[in-house]
């Protein structure tokens, strides 16, 4: 199931250092984006160019899994907001799945979580077929 | 939990490169001594969770629109924590509400609005210190907690 799994990490390999990584799989028609560690100001530069990448690419859906994701800030949620505009522009969406509660909440306090659609798990997310 | 005196740390900055996620562990670690825990009861470790986000986007601020920061200092009295924040820009931040929420910018004031206490800048020396507080220990009508 799993093909093409690559670590994006920008030009910079060292940009999100060992806070933040990204992981791109390519999972049928959707492109997944696993994130892992701490996104905020020091690191956001990963996963703008890993968005960008697949705007680029004209993916379709991309589907940021925040499993392994322990902290997110405004900053993070910036690059998100703008990944999922730029998404738009080339019809494309963005959505978010497996939250953890931290993440979670600062979604929620900012009203972003009504922003995007956001699935409980990736499996969750990939079974939707209103978005493939 | 000291009640009586006031505990107060200091972290000189320099740059920009790194300081957020230092500041953030530098809080935690502040915390951690004090007696506040990142795991255990949910609410608890929602109060740690929540400062760390405060911590992150005063920082943050500094960082881009006020020429960096020079020093956070986390002060501890009973059941209140202070966080302050220096920089050199005597500009006090904008308080600009973002009205659409699917743009980009704005969200690090909705959350300060929400989770802070209180949050305010004041002029401190040729720049300008932001500071907020919020309620850390259980309590009777903390605002800013979870509706």
């Amino acid at each position: 199931m799993v093909s093409g799994a690559t670590r994006q990490s920008g030009e910079e390999p060292a940009a999100g250092g060992e806070r933040f990584g990204v992981v791109t799989r390519q999972r049928g028609d959707t492109v997944v984006l696993s994130l892992s560690g701490e996104l905020d100001h020091d690191t956001a530069e990963p996963l703008r160019g890993a968005l960008a990448q697949q705007v680029r690419l004209g993916t379709k859906r991309i589907l940021v899994d925040c499993g392994g994701l322990r902290f997110c800030d405004s900053t993070g949620l910036n690059v998100l907001l703008h990944g999922r505009l730029d998404a738009r522009e080339v019809d494309g969406r963005v959505d978010l799945a497996a939250l953890r509660p931290p993440v979670a909440r600062m979604l929620e306090i900012t009203g972003a979580n009504a922003v995007f659609r956001v699935y409980a798990g990736v499996e969750e997310a990939l079974a939707d077929e209103r978005s493939v | 939990m000291s009640t009586g005196h006031a505990q107060t740390r200091r972290l000189a900055l320099f740059g920009t490169k790194g300081v957020v996620s230092r500041c953030r562990d530098f809080t935690e670690q502040a915390l951690a001594d004090w007696g506040w825990r990142t795991t255990g009861p949910e609410e608890e470790y929602d109060v740690v969770e929540d400062v760390l986000l405060l911590v992150s986007e005063l920082v943050t601020n500094a960082c881009l629109h006020a020429g960096g920061p020079e020093e956070l200092t986390l002060s501890h009295f009973g059941n209140r924590l202070r966080v302050e924040v220096t920089d050199p820009d005597p500009r006090p931040p904008s308080r600009r509400a973002q009205s659409d929420l699917t743009q980009p910018g704005g969200h690090g004031l909705i959350i300060l609005e929400r989770l802070a206490q209180r949050w305010g800048s004041q002029a401190r020396g040729t720049g300008k210190v932001v500071w907020l507080e919020v309620w850390l220990s259980p309590g009777p009508g903390r605002p800013g907690r979870r509706p």
